[in-house]
């Protein structure tokens, strides 16, 4: 699925409107950090979403707001919650005969109070806390599976480069586009093809780049590209025989024979091979 | 934060809960929440309006499943859910209260039923597509076609 596909499928909206799993949600993390139109699009989907809701707000009533810090301040400090407890003890000194048995229930009523706050207390704390780690630990397991994501491609990339059968062809810009540059990598053990952008103008929406290989001078199709950032290297359909790569402009989808007043960069393959 | 959310997170919990009380409760226990948490929240990853809004509509969910298992003894199933919350949603609280309307005036009816179901009541995909008898793809590509209409009239782009 290319990143297009991707965008169009609706999963970013999803995400911003909160209708996926945990899992498909770190997925959607992962495919933003690894392509920049993903991550584009989501923010412009999120200002949506954000805006939309501002269009259709509701405004709470005007106690709300005292009402929320209230629970966050008892929350934080519940110190002051054991005052009521302690004026119930000062109640208790107006009678004018001191009754000891109402003196130590209300100690051990007290004392009771205090206990039970503390543990409510402790346990609110525990609770928050198990809460913070648990949202710290979904945000590092994102950016874990995001790396990995990252390295598991650039591995695959490297190991291309590295790989001593695979021949580094550089295609040079034509008279159409003297700054273009594009490398071709051919394992001509395999067959297999790929090609890395290293400079390729962007093209109107209906256009693809079109690679070829000229044997004998017959062109002979190796598939479609768009350029791409990142420095990534692109399949392209396996190569058997062949001695100059090309690429030219297409409509999208790409044609059977090459648009050569459109050529873009060639280059020979070296003799040697 | 408070005051430039707290309406906005109202009108998300209030679509899916469906009265204000109820869902000014939501707000207040949201707000607990995200002030808890906020240590989480992780800017590259998005907007804090975004995270907020999670939070916000896991809250009123939590609200709605809670009153819903209160009112039946027997297990829920999904639909059942849903048929419980419909009346709530339809009934009392409609589109033109909550002001939305305007704002689903360009799309198809079918593309407003999964806009409904995503923003209203918060379902997931696999939720809607069940409740809308539509395999989950489609789910996906009206929203996001909803939303590109939506998009277009709130004139962004």
């Amino acid at each position: 699925m290319t990143t297009k596909e991707y965008i169009s499928s609706g999963v970013l909206e999803l995400y911003v409107m909160g209708g996926l799993t945990e899992q498909e949600m770190r997925k959607v993390e992962c495919m933003a950090l690894v392509h920049d139109d993903i991550s584009e699009e989501l923010k412009r989907i999120e200002l949506a979403y954000e805006k939309l809701a501002l269009e259709t707000q509701v405004e709470p009533s005007e106690s709300l707001k005292a009402d929320i810090w209230a629970s966050i301040e008892a929350g934080g400090n519940n110190q002051n919650e054991e005052i009521p407890v302690v004026k119930l003890d000062n109640d208790s000194q107006a009678p004018k005969r001191f009754n000891w048995a109402r003196a130590a229930s209300i100690v051990a009523i007290v004392g009771l109070g205090v206990a039970l706050w503390s543990n409510v207390d402790r346990n609110n704390k525990m609770a928050s806390d198990i809460e913070s780690q648990e949202i710290r630990q979904d945000d590092l397991n994102a950016r874990l599976n995001a790396s990995e994501e990252k390295l598991d491609l650039l591995s695959r990339d490297m190991a291309v480069v590295c790989d001593y059968r695979y021949l580094g062809i550089r295609l040079k810009g034509t008279e159409n586009a003297p700054d273009a540059s594009v490398q071709v990598f051919w394992n001509t053990q395999s067959s297999e093809v790929y090609l890395a952008v290293q400079e390729m103008a962007e093209l109107e929406k209906n256009k693809v780049y079109q690679l070829w290989v000229l044997d004998e001078g017959q062109p002979i199709d190796v598939g479609t590209f768009t350029p791409t950032k990142g420095n990534r290297l692109v399949k392209m359909k396996d190569v058997v025989k062949g001695q100059t790569f090309a690429v030219t402009i297409q409509q999208v989808g790409g044609s059977e024979s090459p648009a050569l007043e459109t050529l873009q960069v060639i280059g020979d393959v070296p003799e040697d091979t | 934060m408070y005051a430039n959310y707290s309406a906005a997170l109202t009108g998300v919990a209030l679509r899916i809960v469906g009265q204000k009380n109820i869902a000014e409760e939501v707000v207040h226990d949201a707000f607990v929440k995200i002030w808890v948490g906020i240590d989480g929240f992780d800017e590259s990853k998005g907007r804090l309006f975004t995270w907020m809004a999670k939070i916000c509509k896991n809250c009123a969910l939590d609200r709605v499943k809670s009153k819903t298992s209160k009112n039946s003894e027997k297990t829920d199933s999904l639909s059942d859910i849903v048929s419980e919350r419909e009346p709530v949603l339809s009934g009392s609280m409609n589109t033109d209260v909550i002001g939305v309307k305007e704002w689903l005036k360009n799309l198809t009816p079918d593309q407003k039923r999964v806009f409904e179901a995503l923003y209203y009541k918060g379902m997931t995909q696999s939720q809607a597509a069940e409740a809308l008898g539509i395999p989950l793809g489609t789910v996906k590509t009206r929203l996001r076609l909803g939303l590109i209409e939506i998009r277009k009239k709130l004139g962004l782009k």
